[in-house]
């Protein structure tokens, strides 16, 4: 519904990027001044990213970064994984679980693969999957509330923090 | 309280003015208690409600802040399920109506709306709020419109509206003012009751005094108390119970004087009747003891009358045959004899005198004395009087002077006979009191020129319209001592004269004083003892226009100088009880008819015993005689043979015309009037005379 209208699929998306940012905790340690948000693979986006960097993300300014090398992972806060990026995505997700960096993507099975939120084309909706066991190895903490509202919620028993997948796909008949 | 009407002002008050006290007292106190709960209670219910409408604002307030942040993630990840799951909590509270949540450009993501709304709470207000201006909370018609913002992360993400019911709010409200209404009620049901219960302790002596005061006003009586309040009607001691002691205090006031006025007035009313009782008890008493001293003064007037009158007859016996002895021709008495029979006449005389005196006092005093009074000459009365007194006059060597001789002619209203009688008893005074070779003299003026205050004696019906003519008997006697001169007019005092071998009574200034009094004039003397004393004596004067209905002949009464001489020697008997015409008739004979002689007879049986024994020749008969009157001795003459023919003529005082000829159908020769015209009764006489002699 609020997808409607001439507002892009990928301005939709970007924005969620930014408020995934504000149910996220990033450990306190080596934080920068700025929040870095990365994009690797293509640039689906275009400029809709920009408007980001205009408004601070926990108080600190947001600084939009395209990657090409998945060595340059430690730079960023948050890193959003283009389809085209998929054949590098066992490094990539290796390298952002190390630097604590939340991984974005909207390739299909994303968090089954270890990605960390999954953003899903859901009847003319974007709705997203949560790994938290992937964002626990990664050290961050998932917040309830955004938990509460995913589609699919994977992960380890032992974080706590969400259900295993098949838990979560449990869960997923709950959801209309 | 009673409502007020919608009158002016003014009138409210008159109208609360002429309550009884009681109501006022209830009025005022509902007034002021309404006054009272109203000032506290509308501040109170004021102030709750806006309480409860600010706590309801406070808790709506929180209410949305919860939900905005409960849905803000739906919001910021656009998942309307999740919003409208969270919008669906608020269903907890039964206060709201409806929610909704907006983006950030306005669009409706998400709403609520309770059940039992009937109407879309928002209807009309879509899209108004942008997630800016979201601030102000709106009270609309029972209704609470509130907005918050819908935030992640400090970043606004959208609004959430909600709409609150005010029902309850108002509920609430209602509850209150029914609570205040409640206590109002029952605090002003309490306030009546005390105040009627106050209003009693206030009023109720105010209206037992009114009532008490009413009750005395009506009833006068004053034995009323106001009674006092409470137990045992002890007043109370407030002002009122003042009042009221004071109330009692005057009503015991005014009971003590009243009743002291009517012990007073009851007092007064017995002393009035005692001295009623008393003086109508004297009055009686004075009423009796004057008809006492009446009866006994007529029954001492009576017996003098009858005495005198029982002595008188034997009296006129002696006088008659003294007379008869003296004159017998045929037995003439010695010189000696003479001499006797000289005494025993003069005493007779003197006795019949004062028999005739004391009888005419004792007429007077009983009231049987009348008089006929006319206009007389004065100036014929005195000469008349003057000439009878003169023989005597002439005994003593006094000297009469006739002093009225010159006045022009002065007429009085008086009775002849009387007014000579009277005139005859101050001439014998002074002749009889004086000093051998002194003189009387007789005077007359009017009483302007009276100037003696010298004890009038006064009559008591003085007529004073024209004045008075006084008569004054002067002579040159030895006077009377001032301190005799009040015993003058007692009965029967000759102040000492009865030694000096004097005749006289005593009660001839008596008998004159009274004859004056009852011709309405006064009599007086002056007296100084060496010089003499005047007598006078005033009586009415006739006025001018009188004066022509009086007779002309002024040879009346007296006997004239020079009368036509009647001839022969004749026998006449004159029966007559009033010594005065008596007189005047025997010094008629004595001068016109000196062959003659006369007889006189002071009574009827008396006359007619000497007619009897004298067979005169010509009778001359009084009507008016004490005892048998003239008509019966006339009846007795005619029926006695030796009397039958001898005439007689009728000498009465009564001159009314049918008296005249009821004498002269009885048998009289003639009928003569007093006072006498001498020249008429010497022509009566001789022609009775005459006819005698024809015969
Ligand atoms: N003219 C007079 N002069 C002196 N004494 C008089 C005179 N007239 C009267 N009296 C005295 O007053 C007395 C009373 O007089 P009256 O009443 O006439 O009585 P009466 O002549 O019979 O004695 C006389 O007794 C005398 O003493
Ligand atoms: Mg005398």
């Amino acid at each position: 519904m609020a997808q409607g209208g001439g507002v892009g699929e990928y301005e939709l998306k970007a924005a969620f990027l930014y408020n995934f940012a504000k149910f996220v905790e990033w450990p306190a340690a080596g934080q920068q001044e700025e929040f870095t948000l990365c994009v690797i693979g293509g640039n689906p986006f275009g400029a809709a990213l920009n408007p980001l960097s205009s408004s601070p993300v926990r108080g600190r300014a947001v600084v939009v970064t395209r990657l090409s090398d998945p060595e340059e992972i430690s730079r960023c806060n948050m890193l959003f994984v283009d389809a085209l990026a998929l054949d590098r995505l066992p490094v990539i997700l290796q390298r952002s679980r190390d630097a604590h960096v939340l991984t974005v993507a909207d390739i299909d099975g994303f968090t089954r693969r270890g990605g960390m939120i999954g953003l899903v084309s859901e009847d003319n909706r974007i709705r997203f999957d949560i790994n938290t066991r992937a964002a626990n190895d990664a050290g961050l903490r998932v917040s309830s509330r955004l938990l509460s509202l995913a589609r699919r919620v994977l992960g380890d028993g032992t974080s706590g923090t969400a259900g295993a997948e098949g838990v979560g796909s449990g869960m997923e008949g709950n959801r209309p | 309280m009673r409502p007020v009407r919608s009158h002016p002002i003014h009138s409210a008050r008159r109208w609360f003015r002429d309550l009884p006290i009681r109501r006022k007292l209830t009025a005022t106190t509902l007034l002021v208690s309404t006054t009272a709960m109203l000032l506290t209670a509308v501040p109170l219910v004021v102030g709750d409600l806006h309480r409860a409408q600010r706590d309801l604002l406070q808790e709506m307030r929180g209410l949305a802040a919860v939900v905005a942040l409960g849905s803000a993630p739906a919001v910021a990840f656009l998942d309307p399920y999740a919003a409208t799951e969270t919008l669906h909590t608020l269903s907890a509270d039964r206060r709201i109506r409806g929610a909704r949540l907006l983006t950030r450009d306005g669009q409706v993501f998400a709403s609520y709306v309770a059940p039992g709304t009937g109407v879309d709470p928002f209807r009309g207000r879509a899209g108004l709020s942008g997630a800016d201006d979201c601030g102000v909370p709106r009270f609309s018609v029972g209704r609470l419109f509130l907005c918050a913002g819908v935030e992640v992360g400090g970043q606004s993400v959208g609004s959430l509206e909600l709409v609150a019911d005010l029902g309850f709010l108002q509920a609430h409200v209602h509850r209150q003012i029914g609570i205040a209404v409640g206590v109002f009620l029952l605090a002003l049901a309490v306030a009546w009751g005390l105040a009627r219960a106050l209003g009693r302790v206030i009023a109720a002596p105010v209206q037992e005094l009114a009532h008490t005061a009413a009750t005395v006003t009506t009833t006068r009586d004053y034995s009323r108390r106001a009674a006092g309040e409470g137990v045992g009607g002890m007043v109370a001691r407030d002002e009122i119970g003042a009042l009221t002691t004071a109330f009692n205090q005057m009503l015991e006031q005014v009971q003590s004087r009243d009743w002291q006025l009517q012990q007073h007035s009851e007092r007064l009313e017995a002393e009035v009747e005692a001295r009623t009782a008393e003086l109508s008890a004297s009055v009686e008493q004075l009423r009796m003891a004057k008809s006492e001293a009446e009866t006994a003064s007529q029954a001492k007037s009576q017996f003098l009358s009858r005495m005198s009158h029982e002595l008188r007859t034997p009296m006129n016996a002696i006088l008659g045959f003294s007379q008869l002895l003296g004159m017998a021709q045929d037995e003439p008495l010695s010189e000696r004899q003479k001499e006797y029979m000289g005494h025993v006449t003069k005493a007779g005389h003197h006795l019949l005198e004062l028999i005739n005196e004391v009888l005419d006092l004792a007429r007077i005093e009983s009231g049987r004395m009348t008089l006929s009074t006319e206009s007389l000459d004065v100036g014929a009365v005195v000469a008349e009087c003057l000439e009878l007194t003169r023989a005597m006059a002439g005994d003593r060597h006094i000297t009469l002077v006739d002093a009225t001789h010159d006045l022009p002619l002065t007429r009085v209203r008086a009775d002849r006979v009387r007014l000579r009688q009277a005139l005859l008893n101050l001439l014998s005074n002074a002749a009889k009191y004086s000093v051998a070779g002194g003189t009387v003299t007789v005077s007359c003026d009017t009483d302007d020129n009276d100037d003696a205050g010298d004890g009038g004696k006064k009559g008591a019906d003085v007529a004073d319209d024209t004045g008075l003519i006084m008569l004054r008997v002067t002579d040159t006697g030895p006077g009377i001592p001032a301190p005799l001169q009040e015993h003058l007019f007692e009965p029967f005092n000759r102040l000492g004269a009865e030694d000096s071998g004097t005749e006289g009574t005593g009660i001839g200034l008596v008998i004159t004083l009274k004859l004056v009094e009852m011709m309405r004039g006064r009599m007086g003397f002056s007296s100084r003892v060496g010089e003499g004393s005047q007598f006078w004596i005033g009586l009415p004067r006739v006025g001018p226009g009188e004066a022509q209905a009086a007779d002309t002949d002024t040879a009346v009464g007296y006997v004239p100088a020079a009368c036509k001489p009647l001839m022969g020697a004749y026998t006449l008997l004159y029966i007559e009880d009033n010594p005065a015409n008596l007189h005047l008739l025997q010094e008629l004979v004595r001068q016109c008819a000196t062959e003659s002689r006369m007889l006189s007879a002071s009574s009827a049986e008396l006359g007619l015993l000497l007619a009897r024994s004298e067979k005169p020749h010509a009778i001359l008969m009084d009507i008016n005689l004490p005892g048998m009157d003239g008509f019966e001795a006339l009846r007795r003459l005619r029926t006695d043979a030796a009397t039958r023919s001898i005439p007689v003529i009728a000498v009465s005082a009564d001159g009314m015309a049918d008296q005249v000829q009821r004498g002269m159908d009885a048998g009289f020769a003639a009928y003569v009037t007093k006072p006498f015209r001498m020249v008429e009764v010497l022509d009566a006489l001789r022609a009775a005379l005459k006819v005698k002699v024809a015969r």
